[in-house]
């Protein structure tokens, strides 16, 4: 593994798993990584919930493909993680070498954000990937909606949600670089209270995207709970939602139920 | 009486000798005045026999033409099929297309004329078209919105149906976890999943609680992962009847243009039908972008394949008039029939309907096929193939290696195209015999047969077609003009091909090589035209080229190597002639046969047959001069007689009977004691009336004998003795004529036997049934004498019981074979 950069070098995590949403977002974090000539720290959780659940002797496991219940092995659930542990680290070094990109990898074990969370105490951005909790329809994406990766322009649209926060500055200056590294439109959602802090707000984030992609669009929202920018998401069908602010827990539970649900990859801006 | 037979027997006048082609019967200049023909030249019965043959469309109807090979009848044949065939409708055109429910067998469509490749283009075009509209129509809002409100309400259903999993397990403490493969539930203590050692220390009734808890959450996720299971299905579904409607509308307006331009075809639209269901039953093809998915090389992503939207063409009249006139020149069986191509692919090797490639007779449908029945007959299966194809009617191809279980890869059984064809096999007439001899179905399937002459009469009329034949042949090669004199010298050289001067040869081939090489002597002495002096140079240096062996043969005869006199008289000896026959090249040798007679008992020992040199012809003519003999000259007394005839210095076999009365007349010469001129020599077979019968190639035996004494120095008295009636084949050369008429060279018809040996020996045959006045002066006077000699002998022989000593030569000839 190359050695990381000195400590002025920017840092993007990426978490991921092996699933095309984690391919999607471990592309978004390489092209972001570019743009910002900075350091891809990959982190792979390996869920805790899951390694106790295989312990206690009850354990069972429901096959979504068969609906058969089978007794499950702690053994079992933790080569199942530490494959896909050695296939995000391989993934994420090929893609590295790719571009000549520094690059490091972890494997933590714990719950999923606070991990990352943890792990971020270095990085401005964390892309997550990961299919959710509830997906069960996971194929139905196939049908429908494109990953990043092929994200048409203006099409699938780079969503960032944007208040009057420092955050929200340096999230918008990422989907902007990710927007045009993808070739694809920025949609820009408004947090604001009224339709005047929202113009406000536009306003500002449009100064600062003045030398930005052609194709940007605004998308006020009143409030940033969790149905509402999910539905958001999906309308315009995102490519990548940028998010930032987790200091409350309700912002940190929408965040993790976003990152469980969503289609597309979830990054956390700092 | 002897005078009179002396002098019955005339030398030919040179104008016997040579016919020649009146000039003044030609109303022309040169060639170039002359229309060309397109007409058949004396061959009335193989013309009508060809009209028959087309005019009748009824299966079986198909022709064989036989004849000589280079009579130009496969020319001829052609040209007037062709000038036939234009006249006649262009028949339909056919195309093999996918069978959407069985694509191993591949459909036939039948269109008009010229329009199976506008249907192959307008399928081009269609799915290229497909590929834009249909790739739209799935980007398009509508699409987009309709999927995702199916998506929305399945995801609702599943939100609904976990969240509320979730939530009752909450109130027992108890998660939901996503597995690596599934889910599974767990018991949490502030929100997170109890360790095995934390359960281990709960109450029993805590874990008792739990386990219920847990089991009961277990069945109930069990119920709803198996509804999940039918959403999904019922989503695929509707994903699936979405997608379907979305290409039909992409499609249906496509397609229905193109039906509209094939509306009166019924199997066209049926097709296309069927093209519009596998079009949505397929659109995912139409989707597909060929892009690799990451980390994935691209040669490893299957590529969708539209080869089965292809029309394959295998009859194309575009731009056609009129019936096709099709020749095979390789009539092997794929290229009659057709053949099904493979390709080879992940090497196994596959084969689809664009690979069917059709033969000769698809391109024949409706019209002519011409085959070579000699190479047809060579090829494996061909004859097979064709006879099946004609006596079904129909097209159906079928993987020869197949049939023969040779290979065992994926084939076709495409469907069999109705077949209307009339196939004319030209060949030889051997084959025409041994195939209506030996093969059932000849006779079915050709049951009429164009008889080409070999020759053709040479009257006025055929004369001046023959010209307009020459005239078209010099202009279809690019040759100079030919003026009176070269058309009449090659008139007369194909009177001499045939060795008949009231004949044509219909050997076009022969014909148009002289053309070509008197061509080449006018230009290079730069006439304008040719002449007759330039058909000669050609023939004359053609002979040359082929005269080795000649030249040799004759080295031989003049170094005395081989013996032959061309003067003084000898009794038993005389000229022959014979014939060598090599390729396309005859030429004639005189040969000396010697003849010894003796006491015995009846038999003339032919030394040729003895030693099995001799054929069975040549037997046959040595039978019927030994009968000759024995009835005239011992009709009713023994026939003491025996004789030994032997062609001299011949090492190889010898055959026909052309030398019979040589032969004869050898024995005759020899009996009477009366010596042969050799200055002549003698050609010609005898009946046991002893009447001289026509031999052929009489033209080279005379200029061979001729060749020598000419060599030697001609002293008018050499010549040679033909049959009478050989006098009408006639054609010799002009140096031959020349000497003739110099009275340095003679050319005798003889008619019979008598006439001859009085030529010969100079002594007066006489008449048979001789009288003691005619013993010495006259041939059978002599001969009789002879004979009644022997037979006194003989039978003095057997009164001293000496005959006991004397067996029939047959009998000694018999214990020799046995010792």
């Amino acid at each position: 593994m190359p050695e990381a950069n000195g400590p002025e070098t920017p840092r993007i995590l990426v978490s991921c798993d092996a699933s095309p949403l984690g391919t999607a977002a471990l592309h978004a974090a390489v092209a972001l990584a570019r743009r910002l000539d900075a350091e891809l720290a990959g982190v792979f959780v390996e869920n805790v919930n899951l390694l106790r659940m295989a312990a206690l002797p009850f354990a069972r496991e429901y096959a979504l493909a068969s609906a058969v219940g089978r007794r499950v092995e702690a053994g079992e659930i933790e080569r199942t993680l530490r494959g896909q542990a050695d296939a995000m680290r391989g993934a994420l070094s090929r893609a590295a070498h790719g571009l000549s990109l520094p690059w490091s990898f972890q494997v933590v074990r714990g719950a999923l954000l606070d991990s990352v969370l943890e792990a971020m105490r270095e990085s401005d951005l964390a892309v997550f990937g990961y299919t959710g909790q509830y997906s069960v329809n996971a194929d139905i994406s196939a049908g429908i909606s494109l990953p990043l990766a092929k994200a048409t322009v203006l099409q699938q649209p780079i969503l960032v949600l944007y208040d009057d926060t420092p955050a929200a500055g340096r999230a918008l200056a990422a989907a902007n670089a990710l927007a045009q590294v993808h070739h694809t439109g920025l949609l820009v959602l408004t947090i604001a209270g009224d339709a005047d802090a929202a113009s406000r707000l536009r306003a500002r984030a449009a100064a600062q995207l003045a030398r930005g992609p052609a194709g940007v669009r605004y998308q006020y929202l009143p409030s940033r709970d969790f149905q509402s920018i999910k539905k958001a998401v999906m309308a315009n069908q995102a490519a990548a939602l940028l998010w930032h602010g987790i200091q409350t827990s309700g912002e940190r539970k929408a965040l993790a139920t976003l990152v469980d649900v969503l289609k597309c990859p979830v990054v956390l801006v700092l | 009486m002897t005078e009179l037979m002396l002098h019955s027997v005339l030398p030919l006048t040179p104008d016997k000798l040579y016919t020649h082609c009146d000039t003044a019967q030609f109303g022309f200049s040169t060639t170039a005045d002359l229309e060309a023909l397109s007409e058949f030249i004396g061959q009335p019965r193989a013309a009508s026999s060809l009209e028959f043959a087309v005019g009748v469309r009824r299966q079986g109807y198909n022709l064989y033409v036989m004849g000589p090979a280079g009579s130009g009848k496969h020319a001829m044949v052609e040209q007037f099929l062709a000038e036939r065939a234009r006249g006649e409708p262009c028949p339909s055109d056919w195309v093999y297309v996918n069978n959407f429910e069985h694509p191993h067998k591949p459909l036939a469509l039948e269109l008009p004329a010229g329009r199976g490749s506008a249907l192959r283009e307008d399928m081009q075009r269609l799915i290229g078209e497909l590929r834009i509209a249909v790739p739209a129509m799935f980007d398009s809002d509508e699409y987009r919105t309709r999927g995702e409100h199916i998506d929305a309400e399945f995801s609702e259903r599943h939100e609904k149906a976990f969240g509320a999993l979730s939530e009752e397990a909450a109130t027992h403490n108890v998660t939901l976890l996503r597995t690596p493969t599934g889910f599974s539930l767990a018991p949490t203590k502030n929100g997170e999943v109890i360790a095995a050692e934390d359960y281990e220390k709960l109450p029993m009734e805590e874990k008792k609680r739990m386990d219920e808890a847990i089991v009961m959450l277990q069945q109930k996720l069990e119920r709803i992962i198996r509804t999940v299971m039918q959403w999904r299905k019922e989503r695929s579904e509707r994903i699936g009847q979405l997608n379907r409607e979305m290409t039909l509308l992409a499609v249906e307006h496509l397609i229905d243009d193109l039906k509209s331009r094939y509306r009166e075809l019924p199997r066209v639209i049926t097709y296309l039908d069927a093209v519009q269901e596998d079009v949505i039953d397929n659109e995912g093809d139409f989707r597909h972008t060929g892009e690799a998915p990451p980390n994935v090389p691209a040669f490893l992503v299957a590529q969708p394949s539209f080869r089965r939207y292809q029309v394959n063409v295998v009859i194309d009249r575009n731009g056609r008039d009129g019936a096709p006139v099709i020749t095979e020149a390789h009539p092997t069986y794929q290229n009659i029939i057709g053949r099904m191509e493979h390709m080879s692919q992940f090497g196994t090797l596959t084969t689809d309907f664009t690979l069917v490639k059709p033969g000769a007779l698809h391109r024949a449908a409706g019209g002519y096929l011409l085959l070579d029945a000699h190479k047809v007959l060579q090829q494996w299966g061909a004859w097979d193939g064709l006879k099946r194809a004609l006596s079904t009617r129909t097209l159906r191809l079928e993987s020869l290696a197949e049939m023969y279980s040779m290979v065992s890869t994926v084939t076709l059984e495409p469907e069999p195209i109705p077949l209307d064809v009339k196939v004319v096999l030209i060949g030889d007439r051997n084959i025409y015999y041994l195939l209506y001899q030996y093969d059932p179905d000849f006779a079915k399937l050709f049951k009429v047969c164009a008889d080409f002459e070999d020759e053709i009469d040479r009257s006025s009329e055929n004369a001046m077609l023959f010209a307009r034949m020459i005239g078209t042949a010099l202009r279809r090669e690019k040759l100079l003009p030919f003026d009176r004199g070269a058309v009449a010298r090659m008139i007369e050289r194909s009177s001499r091909e045939t060795g008949d001067t009231k004949k044509l040869s219909s050997n076009i081939s022969m014909v148009v090589d002289l053309l070509g090489e008197a061509d080449y002597w006018a230009r290079r002495a730069q006439r304008p035209h040719v002449t007759a002096e330039d058909v000669q140079k050609a023939i004359d240096t053609q002979l040359y080229r082929s005269d080795r062996l000649r030249e040799r043969v004759h080295e031989q005869i003049h170094r005395g190597t081989v013996m032959i006199d061309t003067s003084g008289a000898r009794a038993g000896q005389i000229n022959a002639l014979s014939v060598y026959q090599l390729g396309n090249v005859a030429f004639a040798e005189p040969t000396r046969i010697t003849a010894t007679t003796r006491l015995g008992a009846g038999e003339v020992i032919d030394v040729q047959r003895e030693v099995e040199l001799g054929g069975s012809i040549h037997s046959k003519g040595v039978l019927i001069l030994s009968s000759f003999l024995s009835a005239r000259y011992s009709s009713n007394r023994p026939h003491s007689l025996s004789a030994s005839l032997v062609f001299e210095q011949t090492y190889g076999k010898i055959d026909g009977d052309s030398a019979s009365l040589a032969e004869l007349c050898a024995l005759l010469s020899s009996l009477a004691d009366a010596p042969i001129r050799q200055s002549l020599a003698v050609t010609g077979s005898v009946n046991q009336l002893g009447q001289v019968q026509a031999i052929g190639a009489v033209n080279e035996k005379i200029e061979g004998f001729f060749d020598i004494c000419s060599s030697r120095g001609l002293t008018g008295e050499q010549g040679v003795l033909i049959p009478a009636t050989n006098v009408e084949h006639l054609m010799l050369r002009h140096d031959v004529v020349a000497a003739a008429a110099e009275g340095k060279f003679h050319i005798y018809p003889v008619a019979t036997v008598d006439e001859a040996i009085t030529l010969l020996t100079g002594m007066a045959a006489g008449v048979p049934g001789v009288t003691a006045a005619d013993a010495d002066s006259t041939i059978n006077g002599r001969v009789a004498k002879r004979l009644h000699q022997l037979t006194a002998l003989r039978q003095s022989f057997s009164g001293s019981g000496a005959s006991r000593r004397l067996p029939p030569a047959s009998s000694q000839r018999e214990k020799e074979k046995h010792a």
